[in-house]
C-alpha cells in the first residue's frame, strides 16, 4: 500500500512533508520563522523549498515538521547536506517520530546555506522534502539610547505601558525594548547592541525651532539631526514622551532616505555657503507614552535598515519605491497584496492589518495585543524574485547593515 | 606625536576609558586642539576606541583629525569603516586634499571612491581638477557622476554647463539631478537656471514618511524651492522643510531666482 495516492502531474507538485515555525506569539530568537513565500529564487535557481535562518554557533534552534501528505508509519530521517553548517540535535538519531509532526532542533555551525533534508526510509532514500537553512554571522549594529526631554517636557511615569517611575526603570525598559527586537533580528544575523551610556538629550528651540513640548514630524526629524550626543558611529533611538505625527507611534528613517529629503540640518544661513558640518535626520524615533508592541519597532528598525525599498542611484538615489510588503508603491493602494502570507511579513503594515473586521485575518500567528487587535508578524523573506522588489528583505537588511548607508553624519 | 598638553592628556584617558559624555564635552572645548589626540588614538587596537575617535571628530574639526578619519576608511573593521565612511564630511580643509588623493590611488571600492572625490570637490581647489578628470570616464555611472560635479564645483565650466543643461531639460528626472547637483555646487548663481524647475509642477516624490497620512507627494517645483533654502536664498517660510508649496510661495522663490540672474 503506497503512503499516498494522490496523482502527480507533469507540472504539479504536492508536498510529502512540510516546515514551520515552532511556536506561535512574539518572535523568539531560537524559534526563526519558516519562509514559504515561494518556491522560486532569482538568487539561487537550483533551490526549491522552505527556508528558515540563523546565526553562527547558535544552539537550540528550533522548527516544527509536518508529515502533510505522508503516513505517520513511513519511517523518515532528518539529514544536514552540510554538517558544518547545520547540525541536527534533536532528534539525535536523526530519525523522525511516527506522528503527524513534531518539533525538530538543529545547532547553526559556521556562516554558510545548507538543507535538511527529509530522506524516506534510509540515511541515503529518496529526499522528499527540504528545509533550507542560511547561516550568517552576527552583525552587531552599535545603538545610542536618548532619552529626550523636548524644551522640558518629561517623560511620563507609565512609560512604554509599564510603571517606570525612575530613570533607571526607563532605561530598563529601553533595554528590554532592545532585547524583544533582537528576537526578530538575530535569526537575519542582526543585532542592535545598545551600549552602556545611555545620553539624556534635551531639545530646545536650538533643536527643533520652537517652543513645543508636542513636536511635529518636521520638528522631529530636525531635532534628531541636532540633538546634543548624537552619534555618527551609532544608530541613534530618539525617546520623546510625545509627539504630535498623526497616527505615528514609531519611526524609522533611513540614512539614504533622510538624504534624499535634504533632511540636513543647520540649513545654510541667508547667502552662506551650506555648515562645514550639516547632520542627517535617520534614526530611530519612538514616544513612551503609549504601549508599542516591540515588533511595531522591529518594523520600523526594517525600514531603518531599507526593507522599504530605495532607489538605488541616480537623481531618485533615496526615494521610497515602496514602503511595505503589501506591495504599495508609495501613495498608492496600501493593501494590493493581502494574503494568509504576507500578513505574517514583518513589513506588513499594522494599519492595513488592524483594519480588518475579520478576527481570524489578524491574529497571524504572533497572538494579539492588549486591545485585541492583531500583531506585526516576524517573517522576513528571503527569496529574491526579480519582478517582486519586496522580497529579498533578509539579505537585503545584513547588507544595509555592513554599509556605508547605516550611518550619518 | 608631540607632547600632550594636561587638557589633550585629560581627553585620551577620557577617551581610552569609554567616557563617551565627558569626552565629547571635553573635545567640543578643545575644538582643533583635541585633534593631535583623535589623530593618535586612531590606530588604537580596540575598534571600540577607534570608533569613539569618529564620533568625536565633528566635534573637532582640524587637518588632523581629518587625516584620523581618513586613515579609518582602510579600517578592518567594517563598522570602523562604514562610518568613517559617514565622517569625511569632516575633511573640509585644503591641507588633507593630498592624502584624500593618496586614498584614491589605492584603488578603494566604488562606496568610498564616490565619497572621497566628493570631499576633494568641497576640500580641493582649481588644481584638482586635472586629478579627478579621469573618473569622469569611470564604468560606475555613481563615480563619473560625482567626477563631474565635483569638478563643476572646482571650476570646470565645462561640467558646469552640464548641470545647467540638466536644468533646462524637458525630463522631470534630469531637472531634479540639475538642482541636487546645484545644491552641491553650491554656487548661487546657478538659480538663475532653475525656472523651468520652478514652473515644473510634475508630481516626483513621496515627502511623507510610512503610514503617515495623508500621503503628500513633492513636485519638482517644491524641490527646487528646497534646494534654494539649502543654497542659502531666504525666504519668508520655511522653506528648507520638503513640503508641497503654495502659489504664492513658488512665486516667492521665481522671484528669487529671478533676482539672482540679475547679479552679475
Amino acid at each position: 500500500m503506497p503512503d499516498f495516492t494522490t496523482k502527480i502531474w507533469t507540472k504539479e507538485r504536492i508536498f510529502l512533508v512540510d516546515f514551520g515555525r515552532a511556536k506561535t506569539g512574539d518572535p523568539h530568537m531560537n524559534y526563526p520563522e519558516v519562509d514559504n513565500i515561494g518556491f522560486q529564487d532569482d538568487a539561487n535557481p537550483s533551490e526549491h523549498g522552505r527556508i528558515t535562518s540563523s546565526v553562527s554557533d547558535f544552539e537550540n534552534v528550533r522548527v516544527r515538521f509536518f508529515r502533510t501528505e505522508i503516513s505517520t508509519s513511513a519511517r523518515l530521517h532528518m539529514v544536514s547536506t552540510n554538517q558544518d553548517v547545520v547540525r541536527v540535535t534533536d532528534p539525535a538519531d536523526g530519525v523522525l517520530q511516527a506522528t503527524r509532526d513534531q518539533e525538530i532542533r538543529f545547532k547553526a555551525g559556521k556562516a554558510g546555506r545548507a538543507a535538511l533534508e527529509v530522506r524516506y526510509n534510509w540515511p541515503d532514500g529518496p529526499a522528499i522534502g527540504r528545509l533550507y537553512v542560511q547561516v550568517y554571522d552576527l552583525q552587531k549594529i552599535p545603538t545610542r539610547l536618548h532619552l529626550v526631554k523636548v524644551n522640558n517636557f518629561d517623560h511620563p511615569e507609565n512609560f512604554f505601558g509599564q510603571a517606570c517611575p525612575t530613570r533607571d526603570d526607563k532605561v530598563n525598559r529601553l533595554k528590554w525594548y532592545i532585547n524583544q527586537i533582537n528576537h526578530a533580528w538575530i535569526p537575519h544575523g542582526v543585532k542592535l547592541v545598545a551600549e552602556e551610556e545611555v545620553q539624556g538629550s534635551p531639545w530646545t528651540n536650538a533643536q527643533i525651532g520652537s517652543n513645543s513640548v508636542n513636536p511635529n514630524y518636521d520638528e522631529v526629524l530636525m531635532g534628531g539631526a541636532l540633538s546634543p550626543n548624537r552619534s555618527p558611529a551609532h544608530m541613534n533611538v530618539y525617546v520623546l514622551g510625545q509627539f504630535n505625527m498623526g497616527t505615528k507611534m514609531a519611526l524609522g528613517v533611513p540614512v539614504a532616505w533622510a538624504k534624499q529629503q535634504n533632511r540636513l540640518y543647520p540649513k545654510p544661513a541667508a547667502g552662506a555657503a551650506a555648515p562645514a558640518v550639516q547632520h542627517v535626520s535617520n534614526g530611530l524615533y519612538l514616544r513612551s507614552d503609549i504601549m508599542l508592541n516591540p515588533v511595531l519597532v522591529a518594523h520600523e528598525v526594517g525600514h531603518y535598515l531599507e526593507l522599504c525599498k530605495l532607489a538605488d542611484s541616480g537623481p531618485t538615489a533615496g526615494v521610497d519605491q515602496q514602503w511595505h510588503s503589501t506591495g504599495d508603491t508609495v501613495g498608492g493602494a496600501p493593501g494590493a497584496r493581502d494574503d494568509l502570507i504576507s500578513r505574517r511579513r514583518m513589513m506588513y503594515p499594522i494599519i492595513v492589518l488592524n483594519q480588518s473586521t475579520y478576527p481570524w485575518r489578524n491574529d497571524t500567528g504572533y497572538g494579539k495585543d492588549e486591545k485585541g487587535a492583531g500583531k506585526v508578524g516576524g517573517l522576513i523573506s528571503h527569496r529574491r524574485l526579480t519582478q517582486d522588489i519586496t522580497m529579498e528583505e533578509s539579505l537585503r537588511a545584513r547588507t544595509t547593515a555592513g554599509s556605508g548607508h547605516l550611518f550619518a553624519i | 606625536m608631540t607632547e600632550l598638553s594636561p587638557q589633550q592628556n585629560g581627553l585620551e584617558r577620557l577617551i581610552l576609558a569609554g567616557q563617551v559624555l565627558a569626552a565629547r564635552e571635553l573635545a567640543e572645548r578643545l575644538g582643533p586642539v583635541a585633534g593631535p589626540v583623535l589623530q593618535h588614538l586612531a590606530k588604537h587596537e580596540k575598534s571600540k576606541v577607534r570608533l569613539l575617535v569618529l564620533e568625536l571628530a565633528p566635534l573637532a574639526l582640524s587637518v588632523e583629525t581629518s587625516r584620523s578619519v581618513i586613515a579609518l576608511l582602510s579600517d578592518s573593521d567594517p563598522t570602523v569603516h562604514a562610518v568613517a565612511i559617514a565622517v569625511l564630511a569632516v575633511c573640509g580643509q585644503r591641507a588633507v586634499v593630498p592624502d584624500l588623493l593618496k586614498v584614491l590611488e589605492r584603488r578603494p571600492d566604488a562606496e568610498v571612491t564616490t565619497a572621497v572625490i566628493r570631499q576633494i570637490g568641497i576640500a580641493g581647489d582649481q588644481t584638482n581638477i586635472v586629478s579627478i578628470r579621469r573618473y569622469r570616464s569611470n564604468p560606475d555611472p555613481d563615480i563619473a557622476h560625482q567626477a563631474s560635479i565635483a569638478m563643476a564645483r572646482l571650476g570646470d565650466e565645462t561640467e558646469r554647463d552640464e548641470i545647467v543643461a540638466e536644468l533646462r531639460s524637458l525630463d522631470p528626472r534630469q531637472r531634479v539631478q540639475g538642482l541636487r547637483d546645484s545644491q552641491y555646487v553650491a554656487d548661487q548663481a546657478l538659480a538663475a537656471y532653475f525656472s523651468p524647475a520652478l514652473d515644473d509642477l510634475s508630481d516626483f516624490m513621496v515627502i511623507t514618511s510610512p503610514h503617515i497620512e495623508p500621503v503628500i507627494v513633492a513636485r519638482v517645483c517644491d524641490i527646487a524651492v528646497q534646494t534654494m533654502a539649502y543654497m542659502g536664498f531666504q525666504f519668508s517660510f520655511a522653506a528648507q522643510f520638503p513640503a508641497r508649496r503654495s502659489a504664492e510661495e513658488l512665486a516667492e522663490a521665481r522671484a528669487v531666482a529671478a533676482a539672482a540672474a540679475r547679479l552679475p
